[in-house]
């Protein structure tokens, strides 16, 4: 789950790592309000738990109480991938001498925890990179414990950091890095980083991303619920399915997410577009693929429905059971096709079948979706 | 022979006694595997009589000193299979199957860095499983789904190690061990090791791997592959998928060019694996 910048931080003021003087606007009124509370030149950055807001104008300078309530107005109530703009911070401009960058984050091939820093940071670090990998610095730490200070500042010193530039850089770092582990944080990024013209060491930007499966140790980051916009992702989200909105007309309910990929992989072979992707993981039983059979049947773009499913952790005969009382409770019916093996396989197939439902008894999901397709032609 | 679950193996069940433990522990003993005692803290002395009288003990050590246990397979919440996992290191177990999914990405960072630490091995977390038909099976892998022969199959996801496998079934292509990576974005043994293991089993022919898009697990295995002299096979899902978007498997997010299978394609065949474009194809490519 990504993290608004003003929710990060937060929790860089708890951790004592310093920031520009900002606080959050509701309304261009307000907008002006704190630009005239802070006295000097501000910057206006929408809160969207989504990158690319510099490129897409929404984070804006302002140099007077005027300004900072017509550029609010213009960002107000604009969407941006999906996120509706209804928060601004209002912040203070920072005099710069240079912006760098520092994250942490989860090394997936190793297994490791990562610090990555460089002297260029802003906006176009990451052409920067893929330009020339060796503006930035990659160390690897075990996962175990936080690494020690001096640890991270004899990185920064291999940079050519001196002074008390240095102690502070290690400082921030240190910081840093203890929210990673203490937040279970799968990326601590801020960039930029920047060191002001009279040496303070100041976060311009935070952006922090918390673990979905680690949220219940913390309750202050909220719910992974809250960064969801689409009403079919949140029905989803409620009923416990991981769901993803396409753009195609085949309703796809698979019991993992490489059959669902595959599922979509045969329909794409025959020109047919999935309208979503669900996977339900191992949590089935029958009010699971009940809610999921309706989420989808009540979609009016799905003019049909695989159901693709394979009982190891999950109970078949609870799911069929599931999807037949799902047909049977939407109010908009679309042809089903049904794909069961596994655990209970043969009470299964007997519950769907006496429901009516053409079912596939053997692995080939094309034979499913061949006749899923036929169905969906023959009703056209 | 059989990588990972061989004959020697002498399995504890970690959360025997809950609901879906109780379950997949009948089912792994119907199928023959070797469980000689469950592990649940609390529960210690009880005996679960309909599961073949297996003892159930309060820790791992206990069921290590009595029984000979060398491997674990874990059925507990997500919140404690950190917990469990390093307690099965600590007593010296060998091999760690862990099936839960939703683990805290943190807690297996430090589950993997202390099994590899020891020289244990980590299967997961979010994995069906292992299984070597004719031996037993560790995890949710239902039995009927496998037939035991000579290629071994390894798959990043559960559901479409199933399916594979019966398309090689039906083509005759029974299989050594079937092994789930586990589809989180870290596990804790890579494709790349577990190609090795197949690579020094006498009775594995061929290797079949089931990669999908995201992550870096497929280009990752390329030197490994490379050095093999058994052929590999390898079909990958996700083709139609569209960018930048996380498809249920955390570990599927593109980023930039690796990730995305045209790469992994690039990758697997420039080191001499064989790349189906269709489940059903893996079998021609096997001849």
């Amino acid at each position: 789950m990504k993290l608004n910048e003003f929710q990060g931080k937060k929790l860089f003021e708890k951790e004592g790592i310093s920031l520009p003087w900002g606080k959050v606007a509701l309304s261009p009124s307000e907008a002006r309000a704190l630009f005239e509370e802070c006295g000097k030149e501000c910057v206006l950055k929408a809160q969207i738990p989504a990158g690319g807001r510099g490129k897409a104008g929404l984070v804006r300078g302002a140099a007077s109480p005027d300004e900072a309530e017509k550029l609010s107005k213009d960002i107000f109530g604009k969407t941006h991938r999906g996120y509706l703009i209804e928060k601004i911070l209002v912040e203070e401009k920072l005099d710069i001498k240079d912006e760098l960058y520092l994250s942490f984050g989860i090394n997936t091939d190793n297994g490791t925890v990562d610090m990555l820093l460089s002297r260029s940071g802003g906006v176009e670090i990451e052409t920067a990179a893929e330009k020339d990998a060796s503006v930035i610095s990659r160390t690897s730490f075990s996962p175990l414990y936080n690494p020690a200070e001096y640890q991270l500042r004899n990185v920064w010193r291999e940079l050519d950091f001196r002074g008390s530039l240095l102690s502070k850089l290690a400082d921030v770092s240190y910081k840093l890095c203890h929210l990673f582990f203490s937040y279970d944080l799968t990326l601590a990024e801020i960039n930029p980083l920047v060191v002001s013209r009279n040496g303070d060491v100041i976060a311009a930007d935070a952006k922090l991303e918390a673990d979905d499966n680690a949220l219940f140790r913390h309750p202050d980051l909220g719910s992974a619920r809250d960064t969801l916009t689409n009403p079919l992702e949140l029905q989803a989200f409620d009923i416990g399915v991981t769901y993803i909105q396409m753009e195609g007309t085949v309703g796809v309910i698979a019991s993992g997410a490489g059959l669902a990929m595959n599922t979509m992989d045969i329909l794409a072979s025959k020109h047919a577009v999935a309208a979503n992707f669900l996977e339900t993981g191992g949590g089935i039983n029958a009010v699971l693929m009940k809610d999921s059979v309706k989420l989808l049947m009540n979609n009016p773009r799905v003019e049909g429905l695989i159901v693709n499913l394979y009982g190891g952790v999950n109970p078949m005969v609870a799911a069929a059971e599931g999807v037949v009382a799902g047909y049977e409770e939407s109010a908009r019916k679309v042809p089903v096709v049904v794909k069961i093996l596994g655990n209970q396989q043969e009470e299964a197939w007997k519950i769907v079948e006496n429901a009516g439902f053409p079912t596939v008894k053997d692995m080939r999901t094309e034979k499913a979706v061949d006749l899923l397709l036929e169905k969906i032609e023959a009703k056209r | 022979m059989s990588i990972l679950l061989t004959k020697e193996t002498r399995a504890i069940v970690q959360g025997a006694t809950g609901r879906i433990g109780r379950k997949q522990t009948g089912w792994m003993l119907e199928y023959g595997t070797k469980i000689v005692a469950g592990v649940t803290p609390g529960h210690g002395g009880e005996v679960l009589e309909d599961l073949g009288a297996i003892p159930v003990y309060d820790c791992v050590s206990e069921a290590v000193a009595e029984q000979g246990a060398n491997a674990s397979v874990l059925f507990v919440p997500a919140p404690l299979v950190k917990n469990a996992v390093l307690e099965s290191v600590d007593a010296g177990i060998d091999l760690i199957v862990s099936v839960p999914e939703h683990v805290p990405v943190h807690d297996t960072l430090k589950m993997r860095y202390s099994t590899r630490d020891k020289g244990m091995i980590l299967i997961g977390p979010n994995t069906p499983g292992v299984i070597s038909p004719g031996i037993g099976k560790l995890g949710i892998m239902p039995g009927n789904m496998f037939t035991q022969g000579r290629v071994g199959l390894i798959s990043r996801s559960g559901t479409l190690a199933y399916e594979v496998a019966g398309y090689l079934n039906e083509a005759g292509y029974g299989q050594s061990t079937v092994v789930g990576m586990g589809g989180d974005p870290v596990v804790g043994t890579s494709l790349g090791e577990i190609l090795g293991m197949f690579e020094q089993d006498p009775e594995t022919d061929a290797v079949v791997v089931v990669g999908e898009i995201g992550g870096t697990a497929e280009e990752n295995a390329a030197p490994q592959i490379a050095r093999m002299k058994k052929r590999v096979v390898s079909f990958m899902a996700g083709r139609s998928a569209p960018d930048g978007r996380t498809l249920g498997h955390a570990g599927a997010i593109i980023r930039g060019r690796s990730g995305t299978i045209e790469y992994k394609t690039k990758c697997l065949e420039e080191a001499g694996a064989k790349v189906a474009s269709a489940i059903a194809e893996i079998c021609l490519l096997l001849k």
